[in-house]
C-alpha cells in the first residue's frame, strides 16, 4: 500500500482496501 | 479420477472433486463458505485447480500444469474528493481530473519482476509443443530481464501469462464519476484490481 502511494503521489486522494479475498472475522464481520 | 478408479489406484486418502460457484469475486458463496463449513469433509492436503489446466491434443494429455502458488488479490478503491461546481467555470481541483492523473501513474507503473522456485522453473520445465506460442509470448525469462532493464523496450501491458507470473499488477478495472455534462462532480472514484505476487 505504501508502494502503490508513492505511486500515485498525491496525499489528497483516499486509497480504500475493498478486499473481497478477506477471511471473516470478528473485526470484519458484517 | 476415473482413470483412478479404472486402473484401481491404491489412495492413501480421499480423493475429491469440488465444484463451486463463487469464482473470484464471490468467494463467500464458493471456496470461503466451503472452508469455514465444510473443512472437516474436505481438510485437503493439497488441490489442484483449475487455473492449473491441462493440454490435450489429439485425444492425448500432453501436459497437465499444477499451481504451486497464487496471486493474492488487494482490491482497492481511490476516492477523490473536489470541489462542487457548474462546467461553465472550470475548478482547479476537480475531482475526475485529479484521479485520472492518480490512474495514469498506476496505469503506466513498471513494478519490478520477481521469480520464484516456480517461475524460474517455468521456461525449462514446459515442454514445447505443450501449447502454441502466441504471438507475442516471451517464454524465456532472462529475455524478459533484460527487457526489465531496458525500459524502452518493455511493452507495458504485453499480453504474456509468463510475464504476469512474475510481476504484481494494478489495472484499473473501474472508473465512476458525474452525473451531468455541465456538473462538476464533488467525488470520482476508481477501483484497481492489484494481484501481488504470493511471496
Amino acid at each position: 500500500m505504501a508502494e502503490l502511494r508513492k505511486v500515485i503521489n498525491d496525499p489528497s486522494i483516499e486509497i480504500k482496501a475493498r478486499g473481497f479475498y478477506r477471511p471473516k472475522t470478528a473485526a470484519n464481520a458484517d | 479420477m476415473l482413470t483412478l478408479k479404472r486402473l484401481n489406484v491404491p489412495l492413501d486418502r480421499d480423493v475429491i472433486f469440488l465444484a463451486e460457484s463463487g469464482e473470484e469475486g464471490q468467494v463467500e458463496w464458493g471456496i470461503q463458505y466451503m472452508v469455514e463449513n465444510h473443512w472437516s469433509e474436505i481438510q485437503a492436503e493439497f488441490a489442484i485447480a483449475e487455473a492449473g489446466n491441462a493440454v490435450r491434443k489429439g485425444g492425448k494429455e500432453r501436459s497437465v500444469n499444477v499451481m504451486t502458488a497464487e496471486k493474492s488479490a488487494y482490491p482497492v478503491q481511490l476516492l477523490v474528493k473536489g470541489t462542487a461546481g457548474h462546467g461553465s467555470v472550470p475548478l482547479p481541483d476537480n475531482a475526475i481530473g485529479r484521479l485520472s492523473q492518480a490512474v495514469a501513474r498506476v496505469y503506466q507503473w513498471q513494478p519490478p519482476m520477481r521469480l520464484n522456485d516456480t517461475t524460474e522453473r517455468t521456461s525449462s520445465a514446459s515442454p514445447p509443443s505443450a501449447r502454441p506460442p502466441k504471438p507475442h509470448a516471451t517464454t524465456d525469462f532472462s529475455t524478459l530481464r533484460n527487457q526489465q532493464k531496458s525500459r524502452s523496450t518493455i511493452r507495458l501491458h504485453e499480453p504474456n501469462p509468463q510475464l504476469h507470473a512474475a510481476k504484481p499488477l494494478s489495472p484499473p478495472n473501474m472508473f465512476a464519476g458525474g452525473y451531468r455534462v455541465n456538473v462538476i462532480p464533488s467525488t470520482a472514484t476508481a477501483t484497481l484490481d492489484i494481484r501481488a505476487l504470493p511471496d
